[in-house]
């Protein structure tokens, strides 16, 4: 276990959009040499969902994704033919940005901080700053933190240790939406949780680590990916079951890593907290 | 307690593009060299070799940055929100094998606040650095660069900064290093988070809000430190282009020779570790001296601002 703070987890929300639009890409052209070339080409020959999108997003958007697939192609090893990229949605709606706003605006200023191990979901826009302009909260400081991988959603809390000041507290945002996979691995769902930290909530952050034991616990809850567990203990709070002094492990997970994050009910929740609100299910118009 | 940031490792290819060749790349708004070269002072970017990758740049100057210190967290600052690395979270693990660190030294990616991650990642290692708690020999490397290269379509920022591929890295730590840190500031304006969506109304709106912001952060990093605009001596710029530090010093009423742009026509914008270049060819060329004030001045995408002061020490 790393390190133990003041703070405590005061409110959580949730938002998720099941069958993501995952969509395949076709043949694309790898050359940056002769990318204004073919970018016609690819664009009649891309696969009809795809060519939707493009007609939407623009030439300007259609060259950059082509770059990034390029990227991707030289750096994964996906075939092209089962390579799948997350589409922009038609509505521009983001999980982070509903996770938010069910949250609701903080009591003070306080900084905002987003946790994503990918890209943002339009590639040629910037999803922090807009998640700031749209919201419209009071926000002291913005801060976006990658390369954490599976284990971001609980590897954040030893930052959060020494970055936040529990009596100003902060809110994360943790994103799962991988951008691009293989047809046989595509998520089911993505997924956002917006946690806000503080002095004053019910549960109490003990430690986190990505390896050895958090020691003997109440409750164990785990899942795939940066939101990873995190799911769980909100579902556990709809359907009240801990008790003051229980011991919560939130585990984040991928195939080869995964991150604990160790928590305390304070004080006996004794039935599901004021604040608590179903998961967002992001739907309709993609 | 004073934290301080040691001399800087640059990482800096060899092979360089045309800027107007990269500008048509990009399908920017036509421009040749000539005019890039003689108004903006954009003349060439820097480009990796077919066989170099952007992770060993990064990684080497980090190792010579730390020499033989341990430091307990690694901040990396990036603008690129996709790099040619990181697609299976191994850039963690990669930093800390070739770095020698241990297993439990964080390794975080600051970002998403476009091409002032550096300048911000130095800001959270000092405020790390004197958390209560904190050991006085503890140190945080820096890391900074990102591959412009690897997307030519938003390589070019119009109108105009050309990106390019370079790597920096720094220490920081209390009470020991080459550059005192004394203040900083940030800012934002959000209107502008569509980015290279922008439409050219927004863009035309991005260059005038640059330059007040530019300015509103140097002042309030210098008022952080509690120091004036007559006490800086040197400003290391973010390295857009020369028309932006023209604009910026009439503003600011600041003598453009003391912006520090011999580095803008050989390489141009090279994401958030523009000033830390300028800062390192302008100590390695003899041109600093202890006890002088610089500003440290970095511009995002978004839009973000960044300035940090610093004060030239002593060597040890």
């Amino acid at each position: 276990m790393k390190t133990e703070s003041e703070l405590t987890v005061e409110a959580m929300a949730v938002a998720v959009e099941d069958g993501p639009p995952y969509l395949p890409v076709g043949e694309f052209p790898t050359d940056p040499e002769k990318l204004w070339e073919v970018l016609d080409e690819w664009a009649e020959r891309a696969p009809a969902e795809l060519r939707q999108v493009i007609e939407r997003m623009g030439t300007g958007w259609a060259a950059v994704v082509i770059e990034f697939l390029s990227s991707v192609a030289a750096h994964i090893d996906i075939p092209k033919p089962v390579l799948r990229m997350l589409s922009v949605r038609a509505d521009g709606t983001e999980i982070a940005e509903a996770a938010l706003a069910a949250l609701g605006a903080p009591r003070q200023p306080q900084p905002l901080l987003l946790v994503q191990a990918t890209a943002d979901r339009d590639t040629t826009a910037m999803l922090l700053p807009r998640l700031v302009h749209e919201l419209a909260w009071p926000v002291t400081e913005e801060l976006g933190v990658t390369h954490l991988g599976c284990s971001g959603g609980t590897a954040i809390l030893d930052m959060l240790a020494w970055w936040v000041d529990p009596r100003v507290g902060a809110t994360v945002i943790i994103v799962d939406q991988p951008q691009f996979v293989a047809a046989d691995r595509l998520p089911e769902r993505l997924s956002a949780v917006a946690l806000r930290f503080g002095a004053t909530g019910p549960l109490e952050v003990l430690g986190c680590g990505t390896e050895g034991s958090s020691g003997n616990v109440d409750y164990r809850f785990t899942g795939p990916g940066a939101c990873g567990g995190w799911l769980d203990l909100h579902r556990a709070l709809g359907n009240p079951r801990l008790r003051g002094g229980d011991r919560i492990v939130v585990q984040s997970r991928a195939d080869d890593q995964a991150g604990w994050g160790l928590i305390r009910c304070k004080s006996v929740i004794g039935g599901r907290p004021l604040w608590w609100r179903p998961p967002v299910r992001v739907t309709g118009s993609r | 307690m004073a934290v301080a940031l040691s001399r800087i490792s640059m990482r800096v290819p060899t092979e360089r593009d045309l800027a107007a060749e990269a500008v048509a790349r990009s399908r920017g708004p036509a421009i040749d060299q000539r005019l890039l070269s003689r108004v903006l002072k954009l003349e060439k970017s820097p480009r990796l070799a077919a066989d170099d990758r952007m992770i060993d740049l990064i990684l080497d100057a980090g190792r010579e940055a730390l020499g033989d210190l341990r430091p307990s967290m690694v901040l990396y600052g990036h603008t690129l929100l996709l790099q040619p690395f990181g697609h299976r979270d191994e850039f963690g693990p990669m930093a800390r094998g070739r770095l020698g660190l241990a297993a439990d030294v964080p390794v975080y990616g600051i970002s998403r606040i476009g091409c002032t991650s550096v300048l911000r990642a130095a800001d959270l290692a000092r405020r790390y650095l004197v958390r209560p708690g904190a050991a006085r020999e503890e140190a945080v490397l820096i890391l900074g660069g990102d591959q412009g290269t690897m997307a030519g379509t938003l390589r070019v920022i119009p109108p105009y900064a050309v990106c390019g591929d370079a790597a920096a890295a720094f220490v920081m730590r209390c009470d020991a290093g080459r550059y005192r840190f004394l203040g900083t500031a940030a800012g934002r304006d959000t209107r502008f988070h569509r980015n290279a969506r922008m439409t050219e109304d927004e863009v035309r709106k991005f260059g005038a809000s640059s330059t007040s912001n530019v300015v509103k952060v140097i002042d309030a990093a210098l008022a952080s430190a509690a120091l004036k605009r007559c006490d800086v001596d040197w400003i290391m710029p973010h390295m857009a282009n020369a028309v932006m530090w023209r604009n910026v010093c009439r503003a600011l009423r600041f003598d453009l020779d003391k912006v520090y742009l011999d580095l803008l026509p050989e390489l141009g914008h090279m994401f958030g570790i523009d000033a830390l270049a300028a800062l390192q060819h302008a100590d390695h060329s003899g041109r600093l001296v202890p006890g002088q004030r610089c500003l440290l001045v970095a511009v995002g995408q978004g839009a973000f601002f960044q300035a940090t002061v610093v004060e030239v020490l002593p060597e040890l």
